[in-house]
């Protein structure tokens, strides 16, 4: 049976706009819903789009929407998806900037801001330290050198982040390393 | 030329990393080091609204996008976060096959690792202007040891965080 567009961007929009947490939450909340709860999915695609997803530059999860909708309503689906879960959301973003930077004028709210931005500090540490710890967990010489390398380059030399990120790829192409599977 | 210039930047950062904030060492490099159209602080900002809201990770280039350049820079940053995702059509068509091979999996988990320690030395530069202070440093250890090891919604952390400064504004008051 062919999905109703409207009924597509309804699940999107539902899964996009009303969860926290990023992309986690909004692919619990897909997988429920198109796998188990409507069945317009079936448990093979759901895992192959979320394959890709990890392979496919940019965001990963808006990547895993324009994928899943694209198997059940090709490229209309795909854009409808993309626009469901990404726009309100976006608007709600520039609303709390907005917010954010109305309070710089105030030396009270200049200390909740920095209280704010601190919390930011330690997200993006346990973004980098979550990228990380499935390469901590087997460990292998190449890995490690290539962080020590690529964290010193940057640090002191200010190679550019794309050199870095090409030459690494270059070198995890030619020597994949014994834990890849 | 400028708004021209702003979404190739954005779509550049967008384009080429994998994740929603690995995307900041090559944004802060552009944006911040190279055109100064946006200082460290107002980077830090544009991460905390992003993820302060629902949605996806990468909302951020969008709070960015509007504070380089307002609205239309909002609906750019909005435009080069989208762009990447279609690229998973092609892909989903005739690179899946190719996704378990040895050398393109070595490329991207090598990138990977690549992408982890580059945000780690961008953070460490945003932290050096943000943490001034020892109750900064304490919520921004806190927040680490909570979003590393914990499920708990990045909501209730950004708001436990802005609640503790305003006690400590409160108390700085008195």
């Amino acid at each position: 049976m062919k999905t109703k567009l409207l009924a597509l961007a309804g699940v999107f929009l539902r899964a996009g706009n009303l969860t926290f947490g990023g992309g986690d939450a909004i692919t619990a909340l897909l997988q429920r819903e198109l796998v188990h709860r409507r069945e317009w999915l079936t448990r093979d695609q759901y895992g192959l789009a979320q394959s890709l997803a990890r392979v496919t530059p940019g965001t990963a999860i808006l990547a895993f929407c324009a994928s899943t909708a694209w198997m059940m309503r090709r490229g209309l689906g795909a854009v409808a998806a993309v626009l469901a879960v990404s726009v309100p959301s976006a608007a709600v973003a520039v609303l709390l900037t907005m917010a954010f930077n109305s309070m710089s004028d105030s030396p009270r709210a200049l200390i909740v801001l920095g209280a704010v931005l601190a919390a930011s500090i330690g997200l993006m540490w346990a973004a980098a330290w979550l990228l990380l710890q499935p390469e901590i967990r087997r460990p292998t010489v190449l890995r490690a050198a290539m962080l020590l390398a690529i964290v010193f380059i940057a640090r002191w030399w200010s190679v550019s982040p794309i050199g870095i990120l090409a030459g690494a790829a270059i070198i995890g192409a030619l020597w994949p390393c014994e834990g890849t599977e | 030329m400028k708004l021209l210039v702003l979404y190739l930047l954005l779509l550049k950062a967008t384009a080429t990393s994998f994740g929603g904030l690995s995307s900041i060492p090559v944004l802060r490099e552009d944006l911040v080091v190279r055109q100064r159209f946006l200082t460290d602080r107002e980077l830090n900002l544009a991460v905390t609204a992003g993820r302060t809201g629902p949605g996806p990770n990468g909302l951020y280039v969008v709070s960015v996008g509007y504070l380089v350049a307002g609205l239309p820079g909002a609906c750019l940053g909005w435009l080069a976060m989208v762009t990447p995702a279609f690229l998973i059509i092609p892909l989903a068509r005739f690179v899946g096959a190719r996704a378990n091979l040895p050398r393109i999996r070595g490329a991207i988990r090598a990138s990977t690792v690549a992408s982890a320690g580059l945000l780690a030395v961008t953070t460490l530069r945003l932290a050096q202007g943000a943490l001034t202070d020892s109750i900064f440093v304490g919520i921004a250890a806190a927040s680490f040891a909570l979003f590393s090891f914990t499920k708990i919604d990045s909501l209730w952390v950004i708001l436990a965080s802005a609640l503790i400064g305003f006690l400590s504004a409160m108390i700085s008051a008195c």
